[in-house]
């Protein structure tokens, strides 16, 4: 008797929970599969009143218009480069900071890292204008150092922070053994510490990435030469044959194909993400 | 082959906590010196100073009459076994005990041969490729055990390498640990805070009962 009721009690939280997984899942992906459907439906069901949902004709013309009649693998690989070299940049330099301020005798640590977090709390934007003047005043404009050097900068304060919290969780008996087998500071961080945080490295890089390569107000201010547009620049500036005419399909199209390698990129790590490599590192 | 030895070691932390107040100490290679006290008498604290992971505020260590009191911990030549064993979770067994003969760059051959010759005296032969996270208490304590081995160093330093084991465990490693390291010739400094270990450990060692 309790046996049946407790089932069907679970039963029942089986069917809420999954109810309410579904309808996040509809309210997160409805603009995403709106942008989706939007890309594959010829131009006429998109204007028509009322909408058209769910078309009865498709086309992926929208999709090569993107690549033959504009250069979007181009805008791509912008993007991809940028958004990489930041990345790769902001971890390499982030990395070992984060490890002098956790383990080494580092003078006014707290006030280090007092200003690294006030700096996480500072709007971007307010970066604007200063850096516009700094690339002017370095030739920068036109130039993907314009781009990488500031997603780089914005990035850190996050990275060193998230990569602290990581180093403080390490045992410190780890870091002693391999000073005692004979590493040097340098290999003890490749050969020790960064298989041991790539969940870390991982999860903020993925963060850096995804800003650099959505990034839009820098990049449509420092790169205005056509051949080093990034992907939101250019998808933003899609225009029609006529100045009355938005090009809703090539849009949406960009969009999908600006999302892409994001959803790419988060699935192939995800494992990597999630797993904690820590285990068994000191007794259990 | 060496003699460790220490001349006034003090650490100081603030003017009421000194857990090492001026230790002078000598051990010969055929020696067992077992520092027994209670917790916080800064028995770890010591052995930290010997291996030169912390620095003393005064006095020397010395190896063979040459003082490393301001040497790295990787160029002492000494071998530590910690508490919580420290092994390194990414690697396997085999790597783990390698670590240190790989950073020399000595030949891969003599490397194999000595892994193979330390894991076949502490039955770790059939758990060679196994990560730390898949073995137990007892089999992670000898993988350590065999990671100072390998080296062949010239002073061991042990802090509490039992303590995680239970009490059979226990009882029979310590036999182990006696046999194998009355056939090294190396000082060896053995801290515990049990006072049964530290007897029948030191039967003809020394045994310094610190605080
Ligand atoms: N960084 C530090 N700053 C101030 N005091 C410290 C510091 N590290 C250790 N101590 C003090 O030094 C004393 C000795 O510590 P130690 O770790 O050597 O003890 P122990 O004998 O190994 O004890 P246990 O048996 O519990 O391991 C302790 O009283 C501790 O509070
Ligand atoms: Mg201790």
């Amino acid at each position: 008797m309790t046996d049946q009721s407790s089932h069907s009690l679970l039963a029942w939280q089986r069917i809420a929970l999954g109810l309410a997984i579904a309808a996040l899942l509809i309210f997160c992906l409805a603009p995403i599969f709106w942008q989706f459907l939007t890309s594959v439906k010829v131009n006429a069901d998109i204007e028509t009143t009322p909408n058209i949902y769910f078309p009865s004709r498709y086309t992926l013309s929208h999709y090569t218009e993107l690549f033959a009649r504009r250069p979007f693998w181009n805008y791509l690989l912008n993007s991809g480069f940028i958004s990489i070299a930041s990345t790769l940049l902001c971890l390499a330099i982030g990395t070992p900071a984060a490890y002098s301020l956790t383990r080494q005798p580092v003078p006014s640590k707290n006030i280090i890292l007092g200003v690294i977090l006030i700096v996480t709390l500072f709007p971007y934007i307010l970066l604007f204008l200063g850096l516009l003047e700094i690339a002017r005043a370095f030739g920068l404009g036109n130039n993907y150092l314009a781009l990488i050097v500031p997603y780089t900068a914005i990035n850190l304060p996050l990275t060193i922070l998230v990569m602290r919290s990581f180093f403080q969780q390490l045992p410190q008996d780890l870091e002693d053994a391999a000073k005692i087998d004979g590493y040097n500071i340098g290999q003890m961080l490749l050969q020790i510490l960064l298989p041991l945080t790539l969940p870390a490295l991982v999860t903020t890089g993925i963060l850096t990435f995804i800003f650099a390569w959505n990034e839009f107000l820098f990049a449509l201010t420092f790169m205005t030469e056509e051949a080093l547009k990034t992907i939101p620049v250019a998808t933003a500036q899609l225009s029609g044959a006529s100045q009355f005419e938005t090009p809703y399909g090539p849009i949406a199209a960009a969009t999908v194909v600006g999302t892409i390698p994001l959803v790419v990129l988060v699935l192939f790590f995800q494992r990597k993400i999630v797993q904690g490599l820590t285990a068994g590192a000191v007794k259990g | 082959m060496a003699i460790l030895e220490l001349k006034n070691l003090n650490k100081t932390y603030s003017p009421t906590s000194i857990p090492v107040k001026d230790l002078s100490l000598t051990v010969r290679d055929d020696e067992f010196l077992t520092l027994l006290g209670p917790s916080g008498c800064g028995k770890s604290t010591t052995l930290r100073a010997i291996a030169g992971l912390d620095q003393p505020t005064r006095g020397q260590v010395l190896v063979d009459g040459h003082d490393v009191t301001r040497m790295r911990p990787g160029d002492r030549n000494m071998a530590m076994v910690f508490q919580s064993y420290a092994l390194y979770p990414h690697m396997n067994a085999e790597a783990n005990i390698a670590a240190s003969l790989r950073l020399k760059q000595i030949d891969a051959g003599e490397i194999m041969g000595r892994v193979r010759a330390v894991s076949a005296k502490l039955g770790l032969d059939e758990l060679l490729d196994r990560k730390p996270g898949q073995l137990s208490g007892g089999q992670r304590q000898r993988v350590a055990l065999a990671r100072a081995l390998v080296r062949q160093p010239a002073v061991f330093l042990l802090d509490e390498p039992l303590s995680n084991l239970d009490a059979l465990l226990r009882e029979q490693v310590r036999a182990e640990l006696k046999q194998i390291f009355e056939a090294q010739a190396a000082p060896v400094v053995y801290v515990t805070h049990d006072q049964t270990e530290a007897m029948t450990l030191r039967r003809r060692w020394r045994c310094y009962a610190m605080a």
